[in-house]
């Protein structure tokens, strides 16, 4: 059996009974006593309550464009940096953004044409994803990297 | 020997606190403003109110019905805590499931706070430290998180409440009469800016106040357990933009009570 006192009951429970069995005036309640009456926790503040959706999974996030987001990825695994403490889209939320303005303009094309076709627009705004061969060397097809943002 | 300087500044406020202090101030000119000529509820009154705490609210100061008196709800919002980066949990792996109520979901194995959960109860947190601080109680912030500890230090001197940041030894409200030697008041409050240690075990304070029946008020991280604390505000407590944004919400909460209390004295 449980003995602490912590564990007895929430401490709004122990000074309403110590005040209810005399042990403890009602002048004589803690200054938070009245703040707490008024406004009260939200959550019971009970150390053994389970709390709301403690035997449920977790939901998991995923939003409809992460099927085109995870085939960019797939096709271009290291592309552009992700600053987190500058404004504006990654380069694959640009991808998104452009594809997803194709489809509702041109609907009902393959995933592959759908891909080749948003580069090109992206091209046009000035992100290359696609390898361009090099006009003087002769060499392997150097690699650019889109704008860093 | 203590280690918190802050702690020994506490043996100088040794003084009443309470209701009764508040109400032996008053003089009879001013009593219809703040009291209600209810008396002292019964024996039976007290017991449902023990579970049941709305069953009290004729025996408290009309003054605290009024929903919001500290103007918080326009205080906090979801962008700026978005933008604080509030809303950032750890892996899915170390989540507690008694912290499950307040997660929107998890993207990719990363949990993510629900930040209108979040919103409202960072008002209730900061609606209770406000009133504490008006009716002339005081505030204990504490935290271990070694990144922001400092942070909580200059801000606790700034408000003129008091924070605790470095090791806590065993013992220091149980036993403060021997650690400390003097008849100290206790903290009306105390506010965890993070609830773990640096070996991410439940902070040793949490149940020391919950022992000496110290209000507690606690940002609980996703890995955190909530048991013992009284309000919770579910939030990341590692990121030091997230801390400094609390840390903000917390002194403006103070700087209005403590204006509240000077205005009405």
């Amino acid at each position: 059996f449980v003995t602490r006192s912590e564990r007895a009951g929430n401490i709004f429970f122990r000074i309403t009974a110590l005040i209810r069995s005399g042990q403890m005036q009602w002048v004589d309640r803690p200054v938070w006593y009245d703040v707490y009456v008024a406004h009260p926790p939200l959550t019971a503040p009970d150390w053994n309550v389970k709390l709301p959706k403690h035997d449920e999974p977790v939901k998991k996030i995923f939003y409809e464009e992460d099927v085109v987001r995870a085939e960019f990825y797939k096709k271009h695994r290291s592309i552009g940096h992700i600053r987190m403490d500058r404004e504006g889209d990654s380069i694959s939320q640009k991808f998104i953004n452009e594809y997803q303005a194709l489809s509702k303009e041109e609907p009902g094309l393959s995933m592959d044409e759908m891909f080749t076709r948003t580069e090109k627009r992206l091209e046009d705004l000035g992100v290359f994803l696609r390898r361009q061969p090099k006009k003087e060397q002769e060499t392997s097809p150097s690699v650019e990297t889109p704008s860093i943002q | 020997s203590m280690h918190s300087t802050a702690l020994r500044t506490l043996i100088r406020r040794v003084g009443a606190s309470g209701a009764r202090a508040l109400s032996g101030g008053a003089t009879a000119a001013s009593e219809p403003a703040t009291s209600r000529p209810v008396g002292t509820p019964s024996a039976d009154t007290l017991q449902k109110g023990s579970v049941q705490p709305v069953v009290l609210k004729p025996y408290v100061a009309v003054e605290l019905e009024a929903e919001d008196l500290f103007g918080l709800h326009s205080l906090v919002n979801v962008d700026e805590m978005f933008e604080a980066r509030l809303h950032y949990g750890h892996k899915v792996g170390t989540l507690n499931d008694n912290m499950k109520w307040a997660l929107y979901g998890e993207r990719l194995g990363v949990c993510v706070f629900d930040l209108e959960t979040t919103r409202k109860h960072l008002i209730r947190a900061l609606d209770f430290v406000a009133h504490v601080v008006s009716r002339g109680g005081i505030i204990l912030f504490v935290s271990t998180h070694r990144d922001t500890m400092l942070n909580v230090e200059q801000m606790a001197e700034e408000v003129g409440q008091y924070s605790h940041v470095r090791f806590w030894q065993e013992g220091t409200l149980t036993n403060m009469r021997q650690l400390l030697g003097a008849t100290v008041r206790l903290p009306d409050t105390m506010v965890f800016l993070s609830t773990l240690t640096s070996m991410s075990e439940r902070h040793p304070a949490i149940v020391e106040a919950a022992k000496m029946t110290i209000p507690t008020v606690g940002i609980v991280d996703s890995n955190a357990d909530p048991a013992y604390l009284t309000y919770l505000v579910p939030a990341n407590d590692d990121s030091p933009q997230a801390v400094a944004y609390l840390l903000r919400m917390f002194k403006e909460a103070c700087k209005r009570g403590a204006a509240h209390r000077a205005k009405n004295i």
